[in-house]
């Protein structure tokens, strides 16, 4: 049986410690990657919220 | 090279266990942060490509580069306002707006202006001398984390231009200006303060804003401010404090986590006595919308509740659950806590919230003195028997990952632990009876039956035979899905027994009184509440005479037989009225239903 990584890595970048001024600038490309993959899904997505009576979806 | 945000394997099936998880939150928000950052510069870079008309404002990048400066004077109010909730809405929201997927009414330009008002509040707290120019909106100039400046002139949408200077903020807009007080945490001529209620300390200290002015604050189109009173905050704060109190002495793991990520209530009109509304999104890590809670235990299972939406919110968006590929996601499954239909996804995030409410129950029923901890009891067992229903149901989706299967198996495993918990007999009676009631309820008005299934069916009872044999498919859920809430009386009636039994006794004395209460109560339900079947089956049949068509009654008269409801109510349901409509005769429900359950 294949044993579980003891690690998960998201495909999300970490920021911590960036300043905005570097946010906006970086070219590094696990940022460039981030950007392309949450502007992708959160473009294709419809916002959702969870509501205990009934759902709104816009 | 920068690196990913990463959760170990431990951490994850901690989270997955339940609440309580304060330095694991620590480490979503921290991700919560990142992702806000990253849809950030999603925006300026679409906006940079697609060069939006951002009419009289100044480009995007110029209320960047206000924010960027704030953050060099003043890291830690840049900060503030950068991880405001809104924020990332707002941002996923304009991120949908530039790809031209959603309308609004709101024109683009002041949309996209938010950010001016992102950046002018950050300049504010950073407290340097600045110049920028924001949208209005009917004389209101909305800023993040702060609050709300009236203008003159009420144009439905508006410029200002707002300086700081010396600590001093100036806004002039087209009809006239205003000048901000110096201490902006109070109200004052032209001002409105967000609302900011503390309560505790030491670790378990909570600090949240209760936002009653962003436009973002509602998840959906901008809303116009709706201030609630002086004397509704103070009640929202002792409310707070008193639910806080109940936390932190005797849940301080799970005060520990809510202080470390909830930072906005949202205050929002209730719907009901027995109806407490609340609401989170998933692109606002730590704000609930919420009407406030009848009293502290729901107010703190509120908080759990819509604070599992939130960590979940985060943990999707680092690691799929379900497969990506999937991009369909239509309602079918049955959660007990709704009456209608739910996509995978709200099923998973309805799990794990009601996860945390259970464990929040289960620790809370060994607290509270009666009659509370007789409804800390019930609470406990009903929701730990909707979770364990609905967990066992998202298990078996082949559309999970395999973390979402090993995710779902700890949450199965933590439910099959509590599962053993005693709790007494006359509350898990009452457990299953609603549990019971809601199921029927949803598969009568959601199922469909077979026309001609139905009618062969109705001609073998009509024929006195025995049911012929014959294969039913597996339930299809209607086309024309009733998004409406279901009847809902003997819940209620359930809870009042449970919380007020004086006020149970007087409703059993004077029936009238509940059916004022409670809307759609009958004296049946009242009667099968206080376990008296014999007469709540009299009551029932005597309704179901006269409103043959009354589906609550014909539930409640199911409820009465013991072992409850039938396997297939729809199906009893179906046929009977295919019997009545060939004959003109009322087949007996119960009867029927004996007789339909032969067929396989």
């Amino acid at each position: 049986m294949r044993q579980s990584p003891s690690e998960l890595k998201s495909g999300l970048v970490d920021l911590t410690g960036m300043s905005l001024d570097e946010v906006r600038s970086s070219t590094d490309p696990a940022l460039l990657r981030s950007v392309l993959v949450f502007a992708d899904k959160t473009e294709r997505s419809r916002p959702v919220s969870l509501q205990n009576q009934a759902e709104t979806e816009g | 090279m920068l690196h990913p945000h990463s959760v170990s394997m431990e951490d994850f099936d901690a989270l997955a266990g339940g609440p309580g998880q304060a330095a694991i939150v620590d480490r979503l928000k921290q991700a919560g942060r990142s992702r806000q950052l990253i849809l950030l510069r999603a925006v300026l870079d679409r906006a940079s490509a697609l060069a939006p008309d951002i009419g009289p404002l100044p480009a995007m990048e110029t209320a960047w580069q206000l924010l960027v400066a704030a953050q060099r004077h003043d890291h830690q109010a840049a900060e503030q306002v950068i991880t405001c909730p809104q924020v990332g809405l707002w941002a996923a929201k304009a991120l949908r707006r530039l790809k031209n997927l959603t309308s609004s009414d709101t024109p683009l330009w002041a949309d996209l202006g938010y950010l001016h008002l992102v950046a002018a509040a950050a300049a504010i707290r950073a407290a340097f001398d600045f110049h920028t120019r924001v949208p209005v909106w009917n004389g209101s100039v909305f800023l993040p984390t702060l609050g709300l400046a009236r203008l003159p002139g009420h144009r439905r949408w508006d410029i200002a231009d707002v300086h700081g200077e010396r600590s001093q903020v100036r806004l002039r807009g087209s009809s006239g200006s205003a000048t901000l007080p110096r201490a902006l945490d109070k109200d004052g001529e032209s001002w409105q303060a967000l609302w900011r209620l503390e309560t505790g300390h030491g670790k378990a200290r909570l600090g949240v804003r209760l936002d009653d002015l962003d436009p973002y604050r509602g998840f959906d189109e901008p809303l116009p401010p709706s201030r609630i009173t002086s004397t509704e905050a103070v009640v929202w704060q002792e409310s707070l404090d008193a639910a806080w109190r109940l936390l932190s002495r005797h849940h301080p793991a799970i005060a520990e986590e809510l202080s470390a990520g909830l930072k906005t209530l949202v205050p929002q009109t209730g719907t009901g006595r027995f109806k407490a509304f609340s609401a989170s999104n998933a692109d606002a890590f730590g704000c609930v919308v919420l009407s406030l809670p009848p009293d502290p235990m729901s107010f703190a299972a509120t908080l759990v509740h819509e604070f599992q939406h939130s960590k979940l919110g985060i943990l999707l968006d680092l690691f799929p659950l379900t497969d990506p590929r999937v991009t369909e996601d239509p309602a079918r499954f049955y959660a007990p806590w709704r009456d209608d239909p739910r996509p995978l996804n709200g099923l998973l995030h309805g799990v794990y919230s009601f996860l945390g409410v259970t464990a929040f129950y289960r620790a809370q029923r060994l607290r509270d003195k009666e009659p509370g901890a007789r409804t800390a009891q019930y609470e406990f067992a009903y929701r730990r028997e909707q979770t364990t229903r609905a967990a066992t149901t998202l298990a078996a989706v082949p559309e999970l990952t395999r973390l979402g299967r090993r995710f779902t198996a700890t949450m199965l495993e933590q439910l099959a632990e509590w599962n053993t918990d005693a709790v007494p007999a006359d509350l898990l009676t009452a457990v299953r009876r609603t549990s019971a009631d809601h199921y029927a309820t949803w598969r009568l008005r959601h199922y469909l039956v077979e026309p001609d299934q139905a009618d062969e069916l109705a001609r073998a009872w009509l024929r006195n035979r025995k049911p012929p044999e014959i294969r039913l498919p597996q339930p299809k859920l209607r086309d024309d899905i009733d998004p409406a809430p279901g009847p809902s009386a003997r819940g209620d009636l359930t809870r009042v027994w449970l919380g007020d039994p004086d006020l149970f006794r007087s409703y059993l004395a004077a029936p009238e009184l509940a059916i004022a209460d409670i809307p759609g109560a009958t004296t049946a339900d009242l009667a099968l509440i206080s376990g008296d079947t014999e007469a709540a089956a009299r009551g029932y049949r005597a309704r179901l005479a006269v409103e043959p068509d009354d589906l609550a009654s014909w539930i409640g008269l199911a409820l009465t037989v013991p072992g409850g409801p039938f396997t297939r109510p729809e199906l009893v349901r179906a046929v009977q009225k295919r019997i009545t409509a060939r004959s003109g005769t009322v087949a007996d429900p119960l009867r029927l239903g004996d007789w339909l359950a032969l067929v396989r």
